[in-house]
């Protein structure tokens, strides 16, 4: 595999003043692959914002080197750069008074003359960004119209049209809704795999990151990132110790990050994978935990009847609900794991 | 359908735009009839040698200035609105203005002469303005890498508004009553002031000054994506800045220099282009801001000038009273209006 994108010895920062230096992050070695998406994931406040800036060019490096398609990132003009990354981050625009065509239309610059007006070739790839990413249907509606969803994916569609091989984005799903999360993913997943673009990406949304990515970028609490590919850093624990935190545990079977409760109260779930799935989900989230084999049993034949077995005594609750509201009583009186 | 929309207002705006100098051609102080004016501007001049002189010498730099003028200080506020990414950035409210005429006080009161005495001339009016423009726009520059929100840096261009004025102040203190007069009734703002000699001057500087600004239509349009968009689309950002600023300073110090401090026409022309338009594209708003720009000035002027018997109102008298409502306007339906947000 080629590389795209490499860092060698980063470190990222800010500079105050001439001399004065804050580092976010040091001694990072990183590569992007041709035709791979890549998450990186860790905590809020770790720097995720600041590599992905430093990697774009658009923030110097403290020291270290950036290297893109073999030449150093400081080597490139800004012009020749804007050909080879694009990007989407969190700022704020001020382009309400333009409509989605002409936003996306932006994104064709690197590519246009003296005016940046469009030649037809322009217009066909800025139509063609707006078909994938679905926002076609408010081409010619007001930026300003658009939900902060529809936004997102406008920007989207103009790193599109920009037709660089890189293409970094700094939590592209944060305003959007399950569907539309799912569906900007998905196409990033398919420019990968299909049109061979190299695309990095932040998120918190770890279910679909896990899902859908080629490797993550692991950013851990003390400052180090380890390129590992998404089962292997579930099944290593890498994942655990992602956000160093005491009350949340990741969830190998869910893949989600669940808050650690008490495991004192175990209760076992037999049934098939949906009920034990949702029943669970109910018992944790009031303080119990799923184990195998405990003295306090759920069997459950169907969402109407869920059978408690618990010190020799048998009780059949016609929902989840009513299961629930029983164990919880149980618990506070001190009837169970005394 | 957007570009329909573009060639019915600039129509409109040249309709305008002719009608005014049709007016401000008949219409002054003294009557003199249409006919007589149309044929003197033809070329064929009146036996009337002192109409000659008043359309030559006062009616016709009077509809250039005002043109140009205008032009320049409503392309002035639409770059400053752009760059700061904020509707109410203008040269007079970031402080431009009254650097240029902190400048245009120490020349004119320290100095001890008027404007357009001989032994100072215009051109130190014009250097006084221009270096007060520039001074004030690199303060803003410097603060600007420091910080970053552009709210916080229009109210320090504000400040340092307030911290000219109070330097004006001390100057008007300091100097003689007949300078001090001259330099206030300079701060009502007059289109008038520019004599057919100077005439090609000012128009030299304020046409590549607003030619300069139609160089960088594609960089500004990048610029509505904010900062690292446009860095990431190629735009080379100091380099843009400091040009955008440049050709601000020197519009700025040329109207302020030869026209007194014009409020409100920056301002507000940017936004009434952006309405009639529908568009924050700068390739159809620069040409419709300038024409706009011109047509409110010369607007400005024709009112100025027609409670005849009482000679001219000054600008600044009139500016506001077209600009506050449609400021006011513009605050309140800031929801509603399309290029917010």
């Amino acid at each position: 595999m080629k590389s795209v994108l490499e860092a060698h010895n980063l470190a990222i920062g800010y500079r105050k003043g001439s001399d004065k230096k804050y580092k976010v992050l040091g001694n990072l070695n990183l590569s992007l692959y041709e035709g791979e998406l890549v998450s990186l994931l860790g905590a809020n406040g770790t720097g995720k914002s600041t590599l992905l800036r430093t990697l774009a060019g658009l923030q110097p490096p403290l020291s270290g080197d950036i290297i893109v398609n073999g030449l150093p990132l400081s080597a490139y003009g800004n012009k020749r750069l804007s050909k080879l990354i694009s990007i989407v981050s969190t700022e704020r625009t001020n382009a309400g008074g333009l409509t989605v065509r002409e936003l996306v239309g932006l994104g064709r610059q690197p590519h246009t003359g003296f005016t940046g007006r469009l030649g037809a070739h322009d217009k066909s790839v800025v139509a063609k960004a707006m078909d994938d990413v679905g926002i076609a249907y408010k081409a010619e509606h007001f930026v300003a119209e658009l939900s902060d969803g529809e936004r997102q994916k406008v920007m989207v569609a103009k790193a599109l049209a920009q037709e660089a091989p890189i293409i970094i984005l700094d939590e592209p799903t944060a305003f959007l809704d399950a569907a539309n999360r799912v569906e900007v993913l998905r196409l990033l997943h398919v420019l990968a795999r299909e049109n061979g673009k190299s695309i990095l990406l932040s998120s918190h949304d770890v279910a679909q990151s896990l899902a859908l990515s080629d490797r993550l970028w692991l950013l851990m609490p003390a400052g180090t990132i380890t390129e590992i590919t998404p089962e292997d850093a579930v099944l290593s624990g890498k994942m655990s110790e992602l956000f160093g935190s005491e009350s949340v545990h990741f969830d190998m079977l869910s893949g989600e990050f669940l808050y650690k409760t008490n495991a004192e109260c175990g209760v076992s779930v037999e049934g098939d994978d949906i009920m034990r799935h949702w029943c669970g989900n109910a018992l944790r989230r009031n303080g119990f935990v799923i184990v195998a084999g405990s003295g306090c049993n759920i069997k459950i034949s169907s969402p109407s009847a869920l059978e408690l077995t618990f010190g020799g005594e048998h009780i059949v609750f016609n929902s989840v609900e009513e299961l629930t509201a029983h164990l919880v009583k149980l618990k506070k009186e001190g009837e169970l794991w005394k | 359908m957007a570009m329909r929309r573009f060639k019915a207002v600039m129509c409109s705006l040249i309709v305008a735009f002719v009608a005014l100098c049709f007016l401000l051609l008949a219409i002054g102080s003294v009557d003199i009839p249409l006919k007589e004016v149309l044929s003197v501007v033809s070329g064929n001049m009146s036996s009337n040698e002192a109409w000659n002189f008043i359309i030559l010498e006062s009616r016709i730099p009077l509809i250039v200035t005002s043109a140009l003028a205008g032009a320049a200080l409503a392309v002035c506020g639409l770059l400053l609105q752009t760059l700061f990414a904020n509707p109410l950035a203008d040269p007079s409210i970031l402080g431009i203005s009254t650097g240029s005429s902190l400048g245009v006080a120490i020349v004119m009161l320290m100095a001890g002469g008027s404007f357009g005495v001989v032994a100072y001339g215009y051109f130190a009016t014009l250097a006084g303005a221009l270096i007060g423009a520039l001074v004030v726009m690199a303060v803003l520059l410097a603060f600007s890498s420091a910080v970053k929100s552009s709210t916080v840096l229009l109210i320090i261009g504000v400040l340092i508004s307030y911290l000219a004025s109070s330097a004006i102040s001390l100057l008007n203190f300091l100097a003689t009553q007949e300078s001090v007069h001259s330099y206030v009734v300079w701060g009502m703002g007059n289109f008038t002031n520019v004599t057919l000699r100077q005439l090609p001057v000012f128009s030299a500087v304020v046409v590549v000054g607003l030619v300069c600004s139609l160089l960088i239509i594609k960089p500004l349009n990048a610029l509505l994506l904010g900062t690292r968009y446009a860095a990431n689309l190629g735009v080379n950002l100091r380099l843009t800045r400091n040009f955008l600023l440049l050709v601000t300073g020197v519009l700025t110090a040329a109207v302020t220099a030869f026209c007194g401090p014009v409020s409100f026409i920056g301002l507000v022309t940017p936004h009434i282009s952006r309405l009639i338009l529908k568009t924050t594209d700068h390739l159809r708003l620069i040409p419709a801001t300038m024409l706009a720009g011109s047509v409110m000035a010369m607007l400005c002027v024709l009112l100025s000038v027609l409670p005849s018997d009482t000679g001219l109102i000054p600008i600044n008298a009139i500016t506001p009273v077209i600009g506050v409502p449609v400021i006011i306007y513009i605050i309140l339906n800031r929801r509603k209006i399309f290029y917010f947000n």
